[in-house]
């Protein structure tokens, strides 16, 4: 249990990510949750590079590194939306449109 | 030499695409994208050529071989598809002068551009790639434009729609890093052809099931199969009628590409139908998809919306063949693939030309379009028939395909659904021919005008409609010509 607790931890980070998408109605806020699923990922992808004996595989962090750039460019792509749906319906609150 | 080729196709449209951005001259850019595509097309061209009379082509970054260095690798079946999206890119580009240039301000053109030559990049990109973190971030760099095509138009709701299809298509996407993230974990590789050799020792593996689980969720969801199609329809009702026959061609078609790809020949069908469960699965949703998206065309009044429900439908067409798991299923989904990109690309481009000039989709507005506009009617019908699956056309040999590869399966409850759905295919068809054709009682007295229809786009969509009558004709030629492709 113990040995496997980063994974768990991953693994609820995910979740909370997913669930917060799919619950939330503002635009903002359903980014951020996104964000949030995605660096479970990458903290996955972290946990998988641990090797034993206290070094760790650099693969997976270089992976990271384009994987982080990925996600801020989905991010920054959906704030630019954010800005236009707010001067077209002059809210941000999906149940408001 | 021609290995180069292979990464200065996509290097070419994304340079371009950058410079486009920092230039202000509308006209310019215009004739420096399609150059550019031209380009990016002969080379594709050039390369399948190669691909078929010498064999695969490899190329690794850096001279850096494969299990260290990230590869390319384009085989038969990828280098017709690569030529199939940069052709339909450069075709649609050219028909679509004018569409562009009425739908977007001259300011808005040159980004335009750029965002759409990234895009076509991307989706290169996706094809020719041979390793799984690459092909990720290929896989992102597709979605990620297509995002930013979907929101330029003219239509208030796209904003809407383009944000919703990036929250969907990020999740999707993240999906498949993890997939890739479990499938590294046991095999300690990345690169695609490497772990292909190491599978026959991981196939009891846990987490090589899951991660084909995950990988798999990600790609149907970016492919548009029934129960996550709502992004698909939203998106491609508010997107510009201009970007529509690219997208609506190539981009779902090229994740079920890779879905196909990896069911025959990363994890192997063996692996696939004796581990999982997922062709039975496929078969089902895909049956469901087909009747459900059917019915939902019929509702339509919209000839543009009911063109997407019908492109879902044959989504669900090809997915049933992707789950018959055998030679059949393989060969009878390329087949679909391709009719689909044809007939659909032509379809749309022909719907946005009618809608330029009668300025609506709507059903009753159409009324006797024959008079007004009868060579776009006519294509119409022809690619139409395609969609329906009527003899001597593409549609009709991948739909006949099907349907011996069920009654060789067995599975005859599937069949009467196929053929019900294509029936209802038929009708949702006909209720718009029916007013393009016959001009209804009432409205006799109104003198149409013929308009003046755009030259290059029925060049465009007789050129697309030819290879589609031509392959149905020449069908034997082209059994042999798919064999030696996907074998």
């Amino acid at each position: 249990m113990l040995n496997n607790l980063h994974y768990i931890l991953c693994a609820l980070i995910i979740a909370v990510g997913l669930y917060g998408v799919a619950s939330n109605s503002n635009y903002i806020k359903k980014l951020v949750c996104l964000s949030i699923f995605q660096s479970g990922v990458i903290m996955f992808f972290l946990a998988i590079a641990k090797v034993h004996g206290g070094s760790a595989n650099p693969l997976p962090h270089v992976l990271m590194l384009t994987a982080i750039v990925v996600g801020v460019a989905t991010l920054a792509v959906g704030l630019a939306l954010t800005v236009m749906i707010k001067k077209t319906y002059n809210t941000i609150e999906e149940d408001e449109i | 030499m021609v290995k180069n080729l292979l990464i200065l196709e996509i290097l070419l449209p994304i340079l371009v695409g950058c410079v486009n951005c920092l230039n202000r001259r509308s006209g310019l850019i215009y004739l420096i994208t399609s150059l550019a595509l031209s380009v990016v097309c002969c080379f594709s061209i050039y390369i399948a050529f190669y691909v078929f009379s010498y064999g695969d082509i490899h190329y690794y970054f850096g001279g850096w071989l494969p299990p260290v260095g990230i590869a390319f690798k384009i085989t038969k079946l990828k280098s017709i598809f690569a030529i199939l999206i940069s052709s339909i890119a450069l075709l649609n580009f050219l028909q679509g002068k004018s569409i562009l240039f009425n739908e977007l301000s001259d300011a808005r053109i040159p980004g335009f551009c750029g965002v759409f030559l990234i895009c076509v990049a991307g989706f290169l990109g996706v094809v020719s790639t041979n390793d799984f973190f690459n092909l990720y971030v290929f896989i992102e760099i597709a979605s990620l434009t297509s995002y930013a095509l979907v929101s330029i138009s003219s239509n208030r709701d796209s904003f809407k729609a383009a944000f919703n299809y990036l929250v969907i298509g990020t999740i999707a996407a993240t999906f498949i890093l993890l997939g890739i993230g479990y499938l590294y974990s046991a095999s300690g590789t990345l690169n695609i052809d490497d772990f292909i050799t190491k599978m026959p020792g991981l196939v009891n593996s846990k987490l090589i099931k899951l991660g084909y689980y995950l990988l798999m969720t990600g790609l149907l969801i970016k492919s548009g199969l029934f129960p996550l199609h709502t992004w698909f329809v939203d998106s491609y009702k508010a997107s510009s009628s201009f970007v529509l026959p690219f997208l609506g061609a190539v981009s779902s078609k090229t994740y079920i590409l890779l879905i196909i790809i990896l069911n025959y020949v990363v994890f192997g069908q063996d692996y696939v139908s004796n581990n999982t469960r997922i062709n039975l699965m496929l078969i089902i949703m895909g049956a469901v998809a087909s009747l459900i998206a059917a019915i939902s065309a019929l509702r339509e009044k919209n000839l543009r919306n009911m063109l997407v429900f019908s492109s879902i439908s044959q989504i669900g067409y090809i997915f049933i063949a992707i789950g018959l798991g055998n030679r059949v299923g393989v060969i009878v989904a390329v087949i679909f693939l391709i009719s689909n990109i044809f007939a659909k690309a032509s379809l749309f481009i022909l719907t946005s030309h009618i809608f330029l000039l009668n300025k609506s989709y709507i059903i009753e507005k159409l009324d006797h379009l024959k008079e007004r506009m009868p060579i776009t009617v006519a294509l119409f019908m022809i690619n139409a028939a395609s969609i329906i699956g009527i003899p001597v056309t593409m549609g009709f040999l991948a739909k006949m395909g099907l349907i011996v590869g069920l009654i060789q399966e067995g599975r005859f409850f599937i069949l009467c659904l196929i053929v019900f759905s294509s029936l209802i295919s038929l009708l949702y068809i006909w209720k718009f021919l029916e007013y393009f054709l016959y001009t209804k009682k009432g409205s006799k007295d109104i003198e149409s005008p013929r308009f003046n229809e755009n030259k290059v786009s029925i060049f465009v969509v007789v050129l697309l409609s030819s290879v589609n009558l031509l392959c149905g004709v020449f069908f034997e030629e082209f059994f042999v010509f798919l064999n030696n492709m996907i074998f």
